[in-house]
Formats: C-alpha cells, sequence, structure tokens
C-alpha cells in the first residue's frame, strides 16, 4: 500500500461503524412495521377520520339547507362570500331586506348573481317577489352545479319565510316544511308570513282559488 | 459493539515518564486542522448566511410581528405585537432578540432596521447551528480516522450551510434557528453524557430540553432522540434516565403556563394552546400546504426550484433511515437512528396528517444531512473494501470520485440557487412601504393581497386591509392595492383579483421581490358613475368618496337642509347624477342646495329636493364652455309657454333618454303620472336629443341634461355641476367643498382585537431565572450530599 493509498486506508471502514446485517426475519418484520405504519397513515388521511369532513353547511349564523341547492344563513362578509363560491359552489345570492353597497359589488366581483327581495321582518314576499325568486333560484341552479344561498340580517328573520316557500313549490308539504325548523324559527314566522306560506301551499296544491295573487304567481313561473 | 464515539466518558490520565525525555525537535506551532474546519465552516456559513442579509429575503408576516413582538418586550417587557400577550410560542426566542435589539439600542428603531438586526442575531445561532450539527457528525463518525472525520464534518457543514431551506430560515428573523441551536445543544449534551450518573445527565439535559422547549414546543420530538435511542438499544435503565431528561426539561417548560396563570389568563393560554396542538395533530388546517385547497405536491412542485437540493437531501435522509432500519445497529449508528426516526417520523406526520408549514423542514434538515453524508461515507466505504477485496487498489477509488460528484452537484445547485435568491435585491416589501410612506398621501387606505399585518407594523398609523376581491375595496372607496402574484396562492383573495387590478388600474410602483415574485402598487380609479364604488351607507344617507384613496368625501343625507338622499336617489343615485362635489349648503337665505357632478340639487319647493334648473343659464352665461362641453342645443326659448304633456312626449323622442326620463320601460307608453313626476324631477326638455361630435347622444333638460353612448341604451347626466359652479350659477362656501373625513372602515374579523390584556413578560422573566437558579441549584445540592455521604461511608468504612 503506498502512501496515497494508507490515506484512504480508513475508507475501508464506515466512519458510522456499529452497523451489521440482521436477520432475514427481522428484516422482514420490520419492512412490515413501516409498511403498517405508513399505510395506517394513510388510511387515516384518505378516510378524513382526522380532519373534520367537509362541512355541509357554511359556518353561518342560521346556516340550513333549504333544499339540495339552496342554503340559508344570516349575512356573510366578502371572504366568506368568496368561499361561499368556492366551496359551496354558490353562484346566486338571495338578500331577503336591505343589501349593501359592498356585497353588491363583491357579488359583481365573484360573479356571482344577486336578487334583493326588499322586506320588513315581519312581511312576506310579495307574489311578484315570489316570482322573482323561483326563476333565480331555477336559472341559477339550471345546469345542477350551481347553488341558491339566502340570507337576512342575522338568519332568523324573513329569510326563513323565504326559504320555506322555496321549499313550498319544490312541492315539499307545508307542514314538513315548518317540521323543519326550530321552535324559535317557527316562533320568528309573524301572522302575516304564515298566511303567506298557506297561500303558497294552497296555490302548489291547486286548492285555493284560482285567482289568488300567489296561484298567479306560480302559473306565471311554471310547475 | 460497545459505543466508542467521542468524547469518552472520563480519559485516563498518562503516567508520568519514568526517565529522561530526550530532547524532541519542536515543530512550527502550526493551526490544528479541527480549528481550522471550524474556522473555514463559520466562514462559509457566514458568507451565505449574512451575504445580503438586510435585503433578502423578503420579509413575511411571522418576522414582522415578532421583531414588533421582541422590540415591545425591549421597550417596556410587553410581550405582544396586538393588545393580549403572545402564547401561539414561548417566550424565550422574543426575550433572547430582545435582549440583543436592547443591546443594540434598537428597541425604539424602525421596523424594517429591527428586523435586520434581528436576522443578523438568527443568522450567527443558524450558523452555530451548523457548527453543532458537524459536532453531532464527528462524534457519530468515531470509526473515521481523524482526517476523514474533519472531512465528514467539513461536506456536513457545507451542505448546512448551502441548505436551500436552512438558509431561508435561517436568514430570517423566525424562531427557528434559536430553537434549532437549542435542539442541537441538547442533543450534544445527550450523547456526551450519555453514560454519566443520574444526577449529572437529568439536570444537565433536561435543563437543555426545557430551555429548548421554552423556544418553540414543536422542537420537541427532537430533543426525545435519546429516549427513542435508549429505547431501540433495550436499555431500561438508560431509558429511565432519558425519559427522566425529557420530564425535567418539561417541567421547566411549565414555566409557560404558570406565566400565563400569573397574568390571569389561564383560559386564553389553554384555548390558545388548544388550537395550536389541533393544527399540529391535524385536526385544524388553517397553515400550511395541507390546508383544503392547497395541493401538496403542487406545493413541493412550485418550490423545487428554490429547494430542488434539500428536498433531495430529505430523499436521501430518508433512504440513510430505511437502510439504518434494516441493520442491526449500535453505538453512533443507533444513535443516527433514533435521530432520523425522530425527524422523520415528524415530517411524516406532518405530511401526512398534521399541519405542514415549510418552515418545520429545517427541524429536519439536520438529521437529512448528517444520515445522507454519514450512509454515502459507509456506501464509499464498502465499494472501497470491495475493490480492495478484488485487488484493485487504484489511487482514488470511483466511489470516492462518485460521492465527490455528487456533493459538488449538490453544493453546486445549492449555490446556484443561494446566488439566485440572496445576491439580488430582495426586499420589495421594504421598498414598496418606504415608497408608501414618501410618496403616498397619509390618508389614504391600501388593501393588499398579503396579510394586512404584513404592512400594518411597517407603516404604523396607516389604513392597510386586506379585501378579497376587487369590487369589495372599490365600493369602500379603497383605490390603492399592493399586489403580489405569490398572495394570492395562499387564498387571501380571489384567483382573478391582480388581473382585475391591473386590467381597472394604473401601475404606481414595482419592485424585484424573488420571495413574492414581484410586488406593485396599483391604483383604480373607478366611473365616478359607479353605483358600487365610493359609496359607504350611513345614518340617514351615504358618504360618497371623491378624494384620493378614501381619503375624504362628501355625505348625502336626509336632514336639516333637506332630502338630498331621498332627492339624489329620486334621480337615479349615483349612476344616473354621479357623485356629490359639495356638502349640502345654505347661503344668503337661498334654499339648501348641493353640488353634484351631473346636477345642482336644491331644496326650493313643496316636492322637496329637485334638480335646479340651471341649463338654460348656463347656456346663455357661458356659452363657451356650453360649447366646449359638447351640450346639446337649446330650442325653447327663455320664458316660452309651459309645455303640454304631449309636447313633453314629442320632444323626448329618443327612446333610452325617454325611458330614463320617464322611468318606464323603453317603448312603452308613459302614463300621465310618470310625465308629471318627469317633469317635477328634471324639469322640461330643453330641446331635442341630438348626437354630439364626440360620439354622444344628449338632450338638454331644465335640471340636467341626460346623454348616453351613441351605441348604449345607459343614460346618465353630462357632468355639469363643476361647470355650473365655474361659472358662478352657484356659489358653495368654501367650507362646503372641502372633502371630510369618512367614516370608520368596517372591521374585518381578523382586525378586531379582544378585550386589552396584561402583556408584561417580567413575571415570566423572574420565574425563570428562579427556574434556572432551582434547576442548577437543586441538582447540585444533592450531588454535593451524595458525595458527603459517601464520603462518609468510605470514612466509616476507613474507622471500622
Amino acid at each position: 500500500m503506498n502512501a496515497q493509498q494508507a490515506r484512504w486506508s480508513p475508507g475501508a471502514t464506515a466512519a458510522l461503524g456499529g452497523t451489521g446485517a440482521l436477520p432475514r426475519r427481522q428484516v422482514v418484520l420490520r419492512v412490515l412495521v413501516v409498511l403498517v405504519v405508513l399505510a395506517l397513515g394513510l388510511l387515516v388521511r384518505s378516510s378524513g377520520a382526522l380532519h373534520s369532513p367537509d362541512p355541509q353547511l357554511p359556518p353561518l349564523d342560521g346556516a340550513a339547507r333549504v333544499d339540495p341547492s339552496v342554503l340559508r344563513a344570516g349575512p356573510a362578509t366578502e371572504t366568506e362570500l368568496m368561499l361561499l363560491r368556492d366551496s359551496f359552489h354558490v353562484r346566486g345570492v338571495v338578500v331577503v331586506g336591505d343589501v349593501t353597497v359592498e356585497e353588491r359589488a363583491v357579488t359583481r366581483s365573484l360573479g356571482v348573481g344577486l336578487l334583493t327581495i326588499e322586506i320588513s321582518d315581519v312581511d312576506a314576499p310579495s307574489p311578484r317577489q315570489v316570482t322573482e325568486l323561483i326563476r333565480f333560484v331555477r336559472a341559477t341552479t339550471a345546469d345542477g352545479e350551481g347553488t341558491v344561498f339566502l340570507h337576512d340580517d342575522d338568519g332568523s328573520g324573513p329569510v326563513l319565510v323565504t326559504a320555506a316557500i322555496v321549499q313550498l313549490v319544490d312541492r315539499v308539504p307545508l307542514t314538513d316544511v315548518l317540521a323543519r325548523l326550530t321552535t324559535a324559527e317557527r316562533a320568528a314566522i309573524s301572522p302575516a308570513q304564515n298566511l303567506a306560506l298557506q297561500g303558497v301551499a294552497a296555490a302548489v296544491a291547486g286548492g285555493g282559488p284560482a285567482t289568488d295573487p300567489y296561484a298567479v304567481a306560480l302559473r306565471e313561473v311554471g310547475p | 459493539m460497545v459505543d466508542t464515539y467521542l468524547p469518552a466518558p472520563r480519559r485516563a490520565r498518562l503516567p508520568e515518564p519514568t526517565h529522561p525525555v530526550p530532547p524532541v525537535r519542536r515543530r512550527r506551532a502550526s493551526a490544528p486542522p479541527e480549528l481550522l474546519v471550524v474556522l473555514g465552516a463559520a466562514a462559509l456559513a457566514g458568507v451565505t448566511m449574512l451575504w445580503n442579509i438586510a435585503r433578502s429575503p423578503d420579509t413575511q408576516y411571522d418576522e414582522v410581528v415578532y421583531t414588533k413582538a421582541a422590540q415591545q418586550v425591549a421597550g417596556n417587557w410587553s410581550l405582544t405585537w396586538t393588545n393580549q400577550p403572545m402564547f401561539v410560542h414561548p417566550p424565550l426566542s422574543f426575550l433572547a432578540q430582545a435582549g440583543w435589539l436592547r443591546l443594540l439600542g434598537m428597541q425604539d428603531a424602525p421596523l424594517e432596521q429591527a428586523i435586520v438586526a434581528a436576522r443578523v442575531l438568527t443568522a450567527l445561532a443558524m450558523i452555530f447551528a451548523f457548527l453543532l450539527v458537524g459536532l453531532l457528525t464527528a462524534n457519530l463518525a468515531s470509526q473515521a480516522g481523524r482526517r476523514r472525520g474533519l472531512v465528514i464534518v467539513a461536506v456536513v457543514v457545507a451542505i448546512a450551510a448551502t441548505d436551500p431551506v436552512l438558509l431561508r430560515y435561517g436568514r430570517l428573523a423566525m424562531i427557528e434557528p434559536l430553537a434549532l441551536i437549542a435542539a442541537l445543544l441538547t442533543l450534544c449534551l445527550a450523547i456526551w453524557l450519555r453514560g454519566r450518573r443520574l444526577l449529572v445527565y437529568v439536570p444537565v439535559v433536561g435543563l437543555a430540553t426545557g430551555l429548548t422547549l421554552l423556544t418553540k414546543e414543536v422542537s420537541a420530538f427532537l430533543v426525545f432522540t435519546p429516549v427513542v435511542h435508549q429505547l431501540l438499544g433495550r436499555d431500561w435503565r438508560r431509558a429511565g434516565c432519558a425519559i427522566g431528561g425529557f420530564l425535567w426539561g418539561v417541567g421547566l417548560w411549565l414555566l409557560f403556563p404558570l406565566w400565563a396563570a400569573t397574568l390571569g389568563l389561564t383560559q386564553s393560554f389553554a384555548s390558545q394552546k388548544f388550537s395550536m396542538f389541533e393544527r399540529l395533530t391535524g385536526l385544524l388546517q388553517i397553515t400550511g400546504w395541507n390546508r383544503p385547497g392547497v395541493s401538496f405536491l403542487g406545493a413541493v412542485g412550485s418550490s423545487m426550484g428554490q429547494y430542488a437540493t434539500s428536498y433531495l437531501v430529505m430523499l436521501s435522509g430518508g433512504i440513510a433511515l430505511v437502510w439504518l432500519l434494516l441493520r442491526s445497529t449500535a453505538g453512533p449508528a443507533r444513535w443516527l437512528l433514533a435521530w432520523l426516526l425522530t425527524s422523520y417520523g415528524f415530517a411524516a406526520y406532518s405530511v401526512l396528517l398534521g399541519t405542514l408549514n415549510e418552515q418545520f423542514f429545517v427541524y429536519l434538515m439536520p438529521a437529512s444531512i448528517a444520515g445522507t453524508v454519514l450512509m454515502a461515507d459507509a456506501l464509499v466505504s464498502a465499494r472501497v473494501r470491495a475493490e480492495r477485496a478484488r485487488g484493485r487498489m487504484s489511487r482514488l477509488p470511483r466511489a470516492v470520485i462518485a460521492a465527490g460528484l455528487g456533493l459538488a452537484l449538490v453544493t453546486g445547485v445549492a449555490t446556484a440557487s443561494w446566488a439566485r435568491f440572496y445576491i439580488p435585491a430582495n426586499d420589495g416589501v421594504f421598498e414598496i412601504a418606504a415608497y408608501i410612506r414618501a410618496e403616498v398621501p397619509a390618508c389614504s387606505v391600501i388593501t393588499t393581497t398579503a396579510e394586512a399585518a404584513r404592512f400594518t407594523h411597517l407603516l404604523p398609523g396607516r389604513a392597510i386591509r386586506t379585501f378579497a376581491t376587487e369590487g369589495g375595496a372599490v365600493s369602500h372607496g379603497v383605490h390603492l392595492f399592493v399586489i403580489s402574484d405569490k398572495d394570492v396562492l395562499g387564498g387571501t383573495v380571489t384567483a382573478d383579483f391582480p388581473s382585475a387590478v391591473r386590467s381597472r388600474g394604473h401601475l404606481l410602483a414595482s419592485f424585484d421581490s424573488a420571495t413574492y415574485h414581484g410586488i406593485q402598487l396599483w391604483e383604480v380609479t373607478p366611473d365616478p358613475d359607479d353605483p358600487l364604488a365610493d359609496v359607504e351607507t350611513v345614518p340617514g344617507g351615504d358618504f360618497v368618496t371623491t378624494a384620493g384613496s378614501r381619503c375624504g368625501g362628501h355625505s348625502v343625507l336626509d336632514g336639516r337642509d333637506g332630502a338630498f338622499s331621498a332627492g339624489w336617489d329620486d334621480l337615479g343615485g349615483k349612476a344616473a347624477v354621479g357623485p356629490p362635489l359639495t356638502a349640502s349648503f345654505t347661503s344668503g337665505g337661498a334654499p339648501a342646495t348641493q353640488v353634484f357632478r351631473g346636477a345642482v340639487l336644491t331644496n326650493d319647493g313643496p316636492d322637496g329636493v329637485r334638480a335646479a334648473p340651471i341649463v338654460a343659464a348656463l347656456a346663455a352665461q357661458r356659452p363657451d364652455a356650453y360649447r366646449q362641453a359638447q351640450l346639446p342645443p337649446i330650442t325653447r326659448p327663455d320664458g316660452a309657454a309651459p309645455l303640454t304633456d304631449q309636447e313633453v312626449l314629442a320632444l323626448v323622442s329618443d327612446p333610452a333618454i325617454a325611458a330614463a326620463y320617464l322611468r318606464t320601460p323603453a317603448g312603452a307608453p308613459a302614463p300621465a303620472e310618470a310625465i308629471s313626476h318627469a317633469r317635477a324631477r328634471l324639469g322640461d326638455p330643453l330641446g331635442p336629443s341630438t348626437p354630439m361630435p364626440d360620439g354622444t347622444v344628449r338632450q338638454a333638460f331644465a335640471g340636467g341634461v341626460l346623454e348616453r353612448p351613441a351605441s348604449s341604451a345607459d343614460v346618465r347626466l353630462s357632468p355639469i355641476g363643476q361647470t355650473a359652479v365655474d361659472a358662478g350659477l352657484v356659489t358653495p362656501p368654501a367650507a362646503a367643498g372641502v372633502p371630510a373625513a369618512p367614516p370608520p372602515l368596517p372591521t374585518a374579523p381578523d382586525d378586531q382585537l379582544g378585550q386589552d390584556q396584561p402583556t408584561s413578560v417580567k413575571p415570566f422573566v423572574m420565574s425563570l431565572l428562579a427556574g434556572l437558579a432551582l434547576y442548577v441549584g437543586l441538582p447540585t445540592v444533592v450531588h454535593e450530599l451524595a458525595a458527603l455521604r459517601r464520603r462518609r461511608r468510605s470514612a466509616g468504612r476507613g474507622v471500622s
């Protein structure tokens, strides 16, 4: 061995030292342990058991699903409207009550449709507003992808009667519509709104007078 | 195999010579190679860490707020950047930074300067961390001779000193460098004291563990390595000792919750820590690469240009882990295995399930680098052995050449990445903050695609917001946008935000930033008649921004002077009349008046506020200005007989203008009530609708001029308000023309401050000093008592 090779002589032994071959069973066992741990991790990840599942409802006051393509809740901030569009496929917003300039501007920026139903807390949507609402919902959800988001000032005001009308037009019986509301929500519906609901329910069932304004409105939009 | 890695617990003393020692020829004194390697490594790391550190990398939210908090601590012991104490991370790194800033007298310095100063401390800490990685590797490379050991250490430090991930976070004033140095020091101590008695090991390693945990809790997995090492060796007694050291450290960490309890904020502390636990375990995903909507592979791919060699080293470190797992290990190999297991275990959990923040890779890199180099050494050694066994005795074995090429490739690519990111200026955030300070009026509100806090502390006194949409910002009168394309990936704004701003605005300033793919300041000037721009609802009406980026404007109110808001709305609001040019005013007993872009509204009639009939007077008194504005001809002479409704209808022959005037659908018959309302609103037509040379169709009415583009049915009032003022038809007092301050912006949820809370970190410092005294004093007393007992026993045995 010349001087140059002697300089590299320690290279013949690993600097780390202290390693040796394992019996085959041990190797297999360790490989299995590693694979099982990794598989478990992947399983947990893919199952979503650790992460909370994708929320069915947006994190907003009074959030509830009206039907598969309609949500109702309280007001949404600008960021929440963006998340509603991106995570809940909201393509149309119905403001029940007063709409702010910001919301109109944000929905325009987001490319989301906007309909305003200007009524007070105790009013029911007029037949004309019902017509506009149904047309808007149908147009927004026509492709089977879009969702409509209904809201008022706090999620427990006139949005309830508006959402109920959407369900009635979907031929959900009035008793079922009311049963889906909480006691507090049912109590929040004013007598005028109750009357309107009964009128819409009768018009949908064809049991009311043909000249009833809601019946006329619903005939206008068709089944 | 017995543990043989250095330093040995005790060294035998050499026997005294028993015969005269012949004089030896003294060699000229020269620096030992170890010193040269340390100095060389420190010099290399010094260059890569400190070169151009003031201007690269670009700053980020964490660095800004952490330095702000350190300045607060240095100034008044207040550990916060809001009005509540910071419980997310332990206080030790902030105290270290505060002490450093205080030493430099920078507790009150501008934040940019303080950030640069704080970076120097973390960079120095990272340089020492590199040397500690080298020291750990030297301990693990116990079978290498002196020269090869030094080569291995030099290679490890060279890779660390050019590693893109370590450079990225070592050059920022973050917690990671300080936490890393504490964790690596703990590992060094654990190796050195591995054979020492419980009374020595537990207090020393425990103290270091505690200080590490008080710097950043997430480093707990690293300081758990000694426990894993002993468990792998099934040495239960030493495992107990290692667990004792770890728990002793956890005991010191309890000073952190104790501080919160001292402040009376246990609930707030528990809440923040629970939130952090949820994030680390992955129950809550609000940051990092595992957030919903963020692709891990996509994030790796997009950062590949910068972190390529880091990913390569991480991969090879992972291979080293698998290699060691499939071997029987002892001594240093087992230590390395334990280190890799804790590092990669944490990384695997973070990738698969937990919160994966990019800076967490900092804790993985040391083990990756050491594992990679030591595995490469083992492979080279095996090849050399094999070649020798086959009788091939080349001067420079091919395996060594391959390893050298690999090293050259890694350090070469890493150095290129360093040169790309850290040699050019990369301080767009500082630059744009300076530009805003110098060029943008202080009243301006600015919105940014980043977290607002990235700029709020750099621009104290300025209003910075983060609007998710361009429309949302403009609706509040905010026209200035700080944009970086990289921020869009973070999801704070809509994907089309930058393009929307760029398509509607003009560029004011642009600054290079490799970190953020450039940072720009844009100004959007919305259409003054856009009803969704610059309008803030206030009690009694609206406030309209008319000056700058929400610098000032005028209110349109239903108030004592008259129902101007109702009158404005009645004429079509901002979309038709435009914004107000003045506040409402009264002068010389005249009715209250407010000038708008398209009309002068006056409260002079029984019908309330209406458009003042100024058009005919304007045409008569200022025909030059009237013509210059391309206003339409007036054909009805002054003092002509009143028109009938039919004559009015006959004059409004343009369908779009007629629809806008009468508020009826275009082409629909107008009821008498509509005609009456229209005449009351805007007065009678003064002439026919006329296409003007500028391509706009205009028609004059008594109170205003309706216009529409030739190709559009959008009708609004021509901007005659300012012309009327210039012509002296209205003379608003000077005060009415001065824009008023806007109402406060609605507070964003992220900007809402909670209740004021005590933030002094002094109680923690006092308890830390007491804790350190206890952690040093108690073991010393116990140690001395045990020694005394031993001496007495020995003395007793001697007497008997």
